[in-house]
C-alpha cells in the first residue's frame, strides 16, 4: 500500500544548460547531478523551487561564520544582563528591608551608574528576546502546495515544462536552522561528504526518531552489513548536493512540513543512494513508510506548539460562549434518554470524519435547510457513519458551519434508554410527545437517532403504534433536523417500501474510506492508542492493519477494519507484556481473532505446507490426483499469488457417490482453515425452483413473524474464513446457476436487500453426479478405461452447464470409483477410528492385517463408493465390541481382539 | 495561471539569506549591522503587527466566550423560548443584568492587552533614554 495520496502534488525535474532543454527526473530513479550543467528543479502547482551550487556554497559558509557571531552575541548579551540582575536584587532585598538600609547599599541603587547598567541589561533582554523568539514569531514557512491537475502533468509529459507559469522560490530558503547546520557540517572545502551527512542526520534526535518509527534500525552492524563506506556514499562536488536538496524540499511539501527539516534530507538519501534503498528493501521498508512516519512526527510537534485558541495562525470558530443557554428552550424530558454529541466530542482531542469531507458537507447542507431538513446516512457497516455525526459536532463546536448551524446541538437518542423509561413510567407515548415538542422549542437541536431502523419495530406496550409511528408527523413537518443512519439492507427493508418515510429523509451514501485514508484515520489515533494502552506503534504496524483488513476482513468496512485491527493489537500487546507492536504482532491477531493464517510463512509452517499434499493423501484414499490439484491451489494462495478478488479456489467435484467428494472438502477445511472439519453445506436440491433464487440470496429474516433462520448469506458472514459445499448442483435451477457466474469471478453475491457478501477468503467446492453412471459402467467393463471414462464425464458435465459456468472454475476434478485396495486402505482407517474412540476408554483394540481386506470385500457394494465400509463396520463390528464389552464386562486396559468371524 | 504573490519572511528575518551577507565573504561587521536593523525592524514593525492581529484574535476570544454578541442578537427572545410575558420578562432582565458586566470583562481585557503592547514600543526607547541619561546627568 502507498500511504501517498494518490493526488500529485510535486513533479521533479532538471535543465540542461547546454542544449537548454528541460527534462523530467524519473522518481523510481533518483539521479545526482555531478555535472554544473544539469540543473535539478521542483515544481508544484504554482511554484518552482530551485537551488544554485553558488548560492549552496555561500549560505553554508554564511552559517558557519553565523553560529561563531551568535555565540558571541548571547554571550554579549548575557553579560549585559548580569549587572541589571544584581541591581535588581539589591533593590528588592532593600524594598523589603532584609539588607537593612546603608548609605553603600542606597548609592549602589540610586547612582547614575547603577541607572545606567540597569537599563543597559534592558537592552541586554531585548536581545536575547530577538534572538529567541524571532524565529517563533514569524517563522518561514513552506506554502502550501495544492495537487496537480492530471492534464496539466500529461500536457508536461507531452510538450515539457513551461517554466514561466510558476513562481519561482529558493529551495534553501525554506530549510530549518538545524537542517541548515546539518548540510553545512558535510561540507569541506567546496566538496560535500554524504557519509558524513548521512551519520551527522541519523543521529539527530527527530530523524533518529522517523526511523524508530518506521521500524528501522541503522547501527554499526548495518553499515558493516550493507557496506556503507565513502565508496557507497562518496564525496562529491558541491553540485550534487543539488539534487538532495531538491529532494529533500519534495519529501517537506508530501510531509505537508512548514519547513525543510533533517528528517526530510534522511528522506531524500535514502531515495537517491542504491546502497540505502537496499537497506529499506531488506528491512520490508520503502521511503513511503519515512514520509508517512515523518508526517506523522511532525504534525504531533506541530499540534502540540499550536493548540493555543490565541495562535493567529489557527482558525478561531465562535462557538457562542458560556450564556448561549439562555436564547435556548429546554430539552429536560429528552435529557433522560439522550445524550449530547457535541459535549461528548468536546472532551477528546480525537478529529472525526477524516475522510468524509464530502459526505459532511452535504449533511451540512441538508439539515441547515428549512424544510426537508432530515437525512439519511446509508453505508455498509464500519465505514464511518457515526464518525461522520461526530465530525458535524467538531464543526459546530468550533464554528466552521454556515450561520443556520452556528449554536447548534446534535442529541443522540437513546432507545434503549427510551424504553427503560417507558417501562418506569409506562407511557412511552406520553414521553415521546413531550420530547418532541422539547425539540420542536428547543431551536437549536439536531436529534440524531443511531440504527434508525430499530425505531420501526419499536411499539408501545398499550396502543401498539410504534415509535416511527408517533414520530412521523414531527418528521414529515421537518419542525427540528433528524439524522439517523442504516446499513443497505434496513435502508431496502423499511425505508425504501414506505413512501411516505422515503420521502421524508436526504439519502446520503456513504462509501467505504480509502487504505489511504484510512492510514490517516490510524495514525491519527496514535497519540491516544499509546497513551491508553502504554505501548509505542510504528507506522509499520498501521500499515500492516491497513493491508490485512482490507484483504480478509469482508464482513466490515475500511476504517472500522482496521481501526479494530490495531485496538485489538493494542489490547492484546497490553495483556501480554509488551510495548513496542511489530507488524507479527497485529498478522498474530488477527490469526487469532479470525482463524486465517495471515502470519508471515515461518519455517515449520512452510514444512507444513510443503507436506500438506502428503498429510492430505494419507487421508483421502485413492484420490491423489484431486488432492494435488487442491493443494496447488492452496499453496498459491497461502503466499499470496493468487487473485485477492476472487475466492481462494473453485472446484468442481465430479464422480459418483461414496468416492470421498465431502470427506475431501471436511479435510481441506481443516487442513487449510485449521478449524475442525466444519464446513458449509448447501444442497442445490433444494434450489429446483425459479422462485427459490430469493431463499438463495436471503438474509435471515423472513415472514411475518420475523423469525430467524440461517441462510447462506448469515453463515458467510459470520464464517467468512470457509470451505463452502454446493452440494449436487446440476439439480439448481439455471438461473441460480448463473449467481455462480458473480460469485466464482468476483467472489461477492449480492443479497435480496442489497447487502455484498465477501466470498474470498473462501473454497468453494461444487460436487455433480454428472457422468458418474458412465465412469462406472466403463469401469466396471475395463479399468483401463479410466481416461476414456473421465473425458467423456467431462463432455456430459459440458453439455449440462453453461460454458461460462464451466471456465469459472479453477479446477474440474473427476473422482473416480474405489478398487478393492483402495476399500482395504479406507477399512484399515476406519478401524484405526474405531481403535481411537475405543482408547479413550481405556480398551484396546487389535486385529490381524487379514481384516480390512476381509471388510472390504464383503462390504464393497458397486456403485456406492466407500460409504458401505462405514455401515458395515457399524453393524459387523461396533455391535460385537459392544456386546463383548457388556458381557464379559470389558475394564480399561483390557484388549479387546477383532474376529474373522464376526466379519464372514 | 496567475502567480501568487507569497509573503514569506526569509531574506528579512534570517541573517543567513540577506543579501548584504551573501554578496561578500562573511564578516562580523555585516553581522551586527544586520542584527541592529533586523531587531528594529522586527521590535517596530513586525511585533506590532502581530500583537494587532493578536488583539484582534484576543477580542473575538473573548467577546465569544462571553456570549456578548449571541445575547445582543437574541436580546429580546424570552428565556427557554418560553413564550408567555413571564418569559420575556424573565429573558429580557437576565441579559439586561449579565451583559454590562459580561462588557466590562471585555474592555478591561481589551484594556490590559492593549497596555501590554504599548509597554512593549516604550521599552527600548525608555532604555535608551535613560542609559543617555545616566551618561550625561
Amino acid at each position: 500500500m502507498n500511504p501517498q495520496s494518490t493526488e500529485q502534488k510535486t513533479l521533479l525535474g532538471y535543465h540542461d544548460k547546454h542544449l537548454n532543454k528541460l527534462g523530467i527526473i524519473d522518481p523510481k530513479s533518483l539521479p545526482i547531478f555531478i555535472e554544473e550543467r544539469y540543473a535539478p528543479f521542483l515544481i508544484t502547482r504554482d511554484y518552482i523551487f530551485n537551488v544554485s551550487t553558488d548560492k549552496i556554497f555561500k549560505v553554508t559558509e554564511n552559517v558557519k561564520a553565523l553560529k561563531h557571531f551568535n555565540i558571541l552575541k548571547r554571550i554579549f548579551a548575557n553579560l549585559l544582563v548580569i549587572p541589571g540582575l544584581i541591581i535588581a536584587i539589591v533593590y528588592v532585598l532593600q524594598l523589603f528591608n532584609k539588607i537593612g538600609d546603608t548609605d553603600s547599599s542606597e548609592t549602589l541603587v540610586s547612582s547614575g551608574i547603577t541607572n545606567f547598567f540597569f537599563w543597559l541589561s534592558v537592552i541586554g533582554i531585548i536581545i536575547l528576546w530577538h534572538d529567541y523568539y524571532r524565529t517563533k514569531s514569524h517563522p518561514t514557512r513552506l506554502p502550501i502546495s495544492e495537487p496537480i491537475s492530471a492534464k496539466e502533468i500529461e500536457d508536461i509529459k507531452m510538450s515539457g515544462f513551461k517554466l514561466g507559469r510558476y513562481s519561482p522560490l529558493e529551495s534553501l530558503y525554506f530549510f530549518s536552522e538545524e537542517a541548515l547546520e546539518i548540510l553545512s557540517n558535510s561540507i569541506s572545502k567546496a566538496k560535500f561528504d554524504s557519509l558524513k551527512l548521512f551519520q551527522e542526520i541519523i543521529s539527530e534526535p527527530l530523524s533518529k526518531e522517523v526511523l524508530n518509527r518506521s521500524d528501522l534500525d541503522i547501527n554499526k552492524t548495518t553499515f558493516r552489513n550493507f557496506g556503507i563506506s565513502q565508496e557507497t556514499l562518496p564525496s562529491y562536488d558541491l553540485a550534487g548536493l543539488r539534487n538532495i536538496i531538491i529532494y529533500a524540499n519534495e519529501a517537506a511539501i508530501l510531509t505537508k512540513a512548514r519547513q525543510v527539516e533533517a528528517c526530510h534530507i534522511l528522506i531524500a538519501l535514502f531515495k537517491a543512494y542504491p546502497v540505502l534503498q537496499q537497506i529499506l528493501k531488506e528491512n520490508k521498508n520503502s521511503t513511503e513508510i519515512l514520509t508517512e512516519a515523518s508526517r506523522f512526527l511532525l504534525h504531533e510537534e506541530y499540534v502540540q506548539n499550536h493548540s493555543s485558541i490565541f495562535d493567529t495562525t489557527q482558525t478561531y470558530y465562535k462557538n457562542g460562549g458560556i450564556a448561549r443557554d439562555l436564547v435556548y428552550g429546554w430539552t429536560f424530558i429528552l435529557g433522560h434518554f439522550s445524550s449530547d454529541v457535541n459535549e461528548s466530542v468536546a472532551r477528546t482531542q480525537e478529529v472525526f470524519g477524516i475522510g468524509h469531507k464530502r459526505e459532511i458537507e452535504s449533511l451540512t447542507a441538508t439539515v441547515g435547510k428549512l424544510s426537508k431538513n432530515n437525512a439519511l446516512l446509508i453505508g455498509e457497516p464500519g465505514v464511518g457513519k457515526s464518525s461522520i455525526i461526530k465530525g458535524l459536532a467538531q464543526k459546530i463546536n468550533v464554528g466552521d458551519v454556515p450561520q443556520q448551524l452556528k449554536d447548534k446541538r446534535i442529541v443522540q437518542l437513546d432507545l434503549n434508554s427510551l424504553m427503560a423509561q417507558a417501562s418506569k413510567k409506562k407511557n412511552i407515548e406520553e414521553l415521546i410527545k413531550k420530547a418532541m415538542e422539547e425539540l420542536t422549542k428547543a431551536g437549536n437541536t439536531i436529534l440524531y437517532i443511531d440504527e434508525i431502523q430499530e425505531l420501526i419495530p419499536a411499539k408501545a406496550e398499550k396502543s401498539g403504534s410504534t415509535i416511527a409511528g408517533m414520530m412521523l408527523p414531527y418528521i414529515l413537518e421537518s419542525v427540528f433536523p433528524i439524522v439517523g443512519t442504516l446499513n443497505y439492507a434496513d435502508y431496502k427493508r423499511y425505508f425504501f417500501s414506505n413512501q411516505s418515510l422515503n420521502s421524508a429523509f436526504d439519502n446520503i451514501e456513504i462509501e467505504e474510506l480509502s487504505p489511504e485514508t484510512t492510514l490517516e484515520i490510524l495514525t491519527a489515533k496514535v497519540p491516544f492508542l499509546e497513551d491508553n494502552f502504554r505501548t509505542y506503534i510504528p507506522i509499520t504496524a498501521l500499515m500492516v492493519s491497513v493491508e490485512l483488513a482490507q484483504r480478509y476482513i469482508h464482513n466490515r468496512k475500511l476504517p472500522d477494519s482496521a481501526v479494530n485491527i490495531i485496538e485489538s493489537t493494542c489490547s492484546w500487546a497490553q495483556t501480554n507484556g509488551i510495548n513496542r507492536i511489530t507488524t507479527e504482532h497485529v498478522a498474530k491477531v488477527v490469526s487469532i481473532q479470525y482463524g486465517i493464517p495471515v502470519k508471515s510463512i515461518d519455517a515449520e509452517e512452510a514444512t507444513k505446507l510443503m507436506k500438506l499434499e502428503e498429510t492430505i493423501k494419507r487421508r483421502v484414499i485413492g484420490q491423489d490426483q484431486a488432492v494435488h490439484l487442491i493443494v496447488e491451489t492452496l499453496k498459491r494462495s497461502r503466499t499470496d499469488i493468487r487473485d485477492p478478488n476472487k475466492p481462494i479456489g473453485a472446484f468442481l467435484f465430479l464422480g459418483p457417490t461414496g468416492v470421498g467428494k465431502t470427506y475431501l472438502s471436511r479435510v481441506v477445511a481443516q487442513e487449510y482453515f485449521d478449524r475442525g472439519e466444519d464446513i458449509i453445506r448447501i444442497d442445490m436440491s433444494e434450489y429446483q425452483e425459479v422462485s427459490s433464487i430469493s431463499k438463495f440470496l436471503d438474509t435471515g429474516e423472513s415472514g411475518e413473524f420475523q423469525q430467524h433462520k440461517i441462510s447462506l448469506i448469515d453463515r458467510i458472514k459470520n464464517n467468512p474464513y470457509s470451505v463452502v459445499l454446493f452440494d449436487e448442483i446440476e439439480k439448481a435451477h439455471p438461473n441460480i446457476l448463473n449467481l455462480f457466474l458473480q460469485l466464482l469471478d468476483e467472489g461477492r453475491l449480492t443479497s435480496n436487500l442489497g447487502e455484498t457478501v465477501s466470498f474470498r477468503n473462501c473454497i468453494i467446492i461444487c460436487t455433480s453426479n454428472i457422468g458418474s453412471r458412465i465412469i462406472l459402467e466403463s469401469l466396471e467393463k475395463d479399468h483401463s478405461m479410466w481416461a476414456e471414462a473421465r473425458d467423456r464425464a467431462i463432455i456430459e458435465l459440458r453439455q449440462a452447464i453453461s460454458p461460462e459456468l464451466y471456465n469459472r472454475f479453477d479446477e474440474i476434478v473427476v473422482f473416480g470409483p474405489h478398487d478393492v485396495n483402495n476399500l482395504t486402505t479406507i477399512s484399515e482407517l476406519q478401524l484405526q477410528e474405531l481403535a481411537k474412540r475405543l482408547n479413550s476408554k481405556g480398551i484396546n483394540l487389535e486385529w490381524n492385517e487379514t481384516v480390512p481386506m476381509l471388510i472390504a470385500n464383503k462390504a464393497k457394494e458397486p456403485g456406492l463408493g466407500a460409504r458401505p465400509i462405514k455401515r458395515f463396520i457399524q453393524r459387523k463390528i461396533e455391535g460385537k465390541i459392544a456386546t463383548q464389552m457388556i458381557s464379559q464386562n470389558t475394564k480399561p486396559g483390557e484388549t479387546i481382539t477383532l474376529k474373522e468371524s464376526w466379519i464372514r | 495561471m496567475e502567480k501568487k504573490n507569497l509573503q514569506i519572511h526569509t531574506k528579512s528575518s534570517n541573517p543567513v539569506f540577506s543579501d548584504m551577507n551573501l554578496a561578500s565573504t562573511p564578516n562580523f561587521l555585516n553581522y551586527i549591522s544586520f542584527t541592529i536593523k533586523d531587531l528594529l525592524y522586527w521590535w517596530y514593525i513586525q511585533m506590532p503587527i502581530y500583537y494587532i492581529k493578536k488583539l484582534g484574535r484576543v477580542s473575538t476570544i473573548v467577546s465569544d466566550q462571553l456570549s456578548i454578541h449571541i445575547l445582543i442578537r437574541n436580546f429580546f427572545l424570552p428565556w427557554k423560548r418560553h413564550k408567555a410575558a413571564v418569559g420575556y420578562f424573565i429573558g429580557i432582565t437576565t441579559k439586561l443584568i449579565y451583559l454590562p458586566f459580561a462588557i466590562s470583562i471585555y474592555l478591561l481585557s481589551l484594556s490590559g492587552y492593549s497596555i501590554l503592547v504599548i509597554t512593549w514600543l516604550l521599552i527600548p526607547l525608555v532604555a535608551s533614554f535613560f542609559i543617555l541619561i545616566s551618561l550625561f546627568l
